[in-house]
């Protein structure tokens, strides 16, 4: 990944900021083998909410875009203060209690580095989504808006 | 958020060549130093004076601007990266006191990152040493290892 592909992820991600998580769709693969029945993170999507400048009625927010994280090809973690709140090879149990947690936050920024890709989601609350590309591409997440583009 | 790192815990590497570095199983990779050793008993991989290996973390491999593979690459690709090691000279290593994630730098500009994909785990490096003993390297830690999982074909001393 070149600083140039860094700065155009960077500035895309920006019509994100300020956006609110609304839903978190976390996918948990389970795999059953003689014995041992490992469950990893496979996927987590957050689905964000942007608020109405006039609000009209019950409409206060419309929705506004997804980011999408492939875990199977990146480490992805979600720490506060430096600190490990869950990784993705934790238990499914304290993955899911602690993703739940998402929900209602705010994407302050997001920061990118070059060459490998490293991204942290910068929440609300000092909560970052902490993601390692795993391989040679480095794109291991996209957004998209809610048309689709 | 300035992260602290401590530098100290790779220290009888520094300066030693990587020399017959290789892929386990799945991912797990493993670095080996100094002189390669004659193999022993059932060992298939060399194995060097020193030997590092890593768990519970993903990796990349990194040379100026490019990457040149990572641990969820194919398995050829992750072969073809960790072969580039190989000559090198370890220069530096640093493993974040909070994390535990860990940048070893190389000769010629190429850099190993490791990233922790487990909390409940605080040591994520296996160290032997010239003697043959087992450490597992954390952040502010090196724990001598008893009972040492052993590498694919390899046998304690």
């Amino acid at each position: 990944m070149t600083q140039n592909d860094v700065d155009s992820l960077r500035e895309n991600s920006k019509l994100f900021w300020d956006c609110e998580v609304w839903r978190v769709v976390v996918n948990i693969q389970h795999r059953f083998e003689d014995g041992y029945e490992p469950s990893d993170m496979d996927s987590l999507r957050l689905d964000f909410r942007q608020q109405l400048p006039n609000p009209t009625g019950r409409m206060r927010h419309r929705q506004f875009g997804a980011l999408w994280i492939d875990v199977n090809i990146c480490g992805l973690r979600l720490e506060r203060g430096g600190e490990i709140l869950i990784a993705c090879h934790d238990s499914s149990e304290k993955v899911l209690e602690r993703l739940k947690e998402l929900v209602g936050k705010a994407l302050v920024r997001v920061e990118i580095a070059a060459p490998g890709g490293d991204t942290d989601f910068v929440l609300e609350d000092g909560l970052v989504l902490r993601c390692f590309p795993a391989t040679q591409d480095g794109g291991a997440w996209r957004i998209s808006s809610a048309e689709g583009g | 958020m300035t992260v602290r790192t401590d530098s100290t815990l790779f220290a009888p590497l520094i300066g030693r060549a990587a020399q017959g570095c290789w892929l386990g199983y799945g991912s797990k990779l493993f670095l080996e130093f100094g002189q390669p050793q004659p193999p022993k008993d059932r060992q298939v991989h060399p194995w060097g004076e020193w030997s590092l290996s890593c768990d519970w973390v993903e990796w990349r491999i990194e040379q100026g601007e490019r990457v040149l593979a990572g641990s969820e690459d194919d398995r050829a690709d992750m072969e073809m990266g960790i072969r580039q090691i190989d000559g090198k000279t370890l220069v530096s290593g640093e493993i974040s006191q909070t994390a535990g994630d860990s940048v070893l730098t190389f000769s010629d500009d190429l850099v190993l990152r490791t990233f922790v994909v487990a909390s409940e785990e605080d040591a994520r490096w296996n160290f032997r040493d010239q003697d043959g003993k087992y450490f597992r390297l954390g952040p502010e830690r090196a724990i001598p290892e008893e009972n040492p999982a052993m590498p694919d074909g390899q046998q304690p001393k």
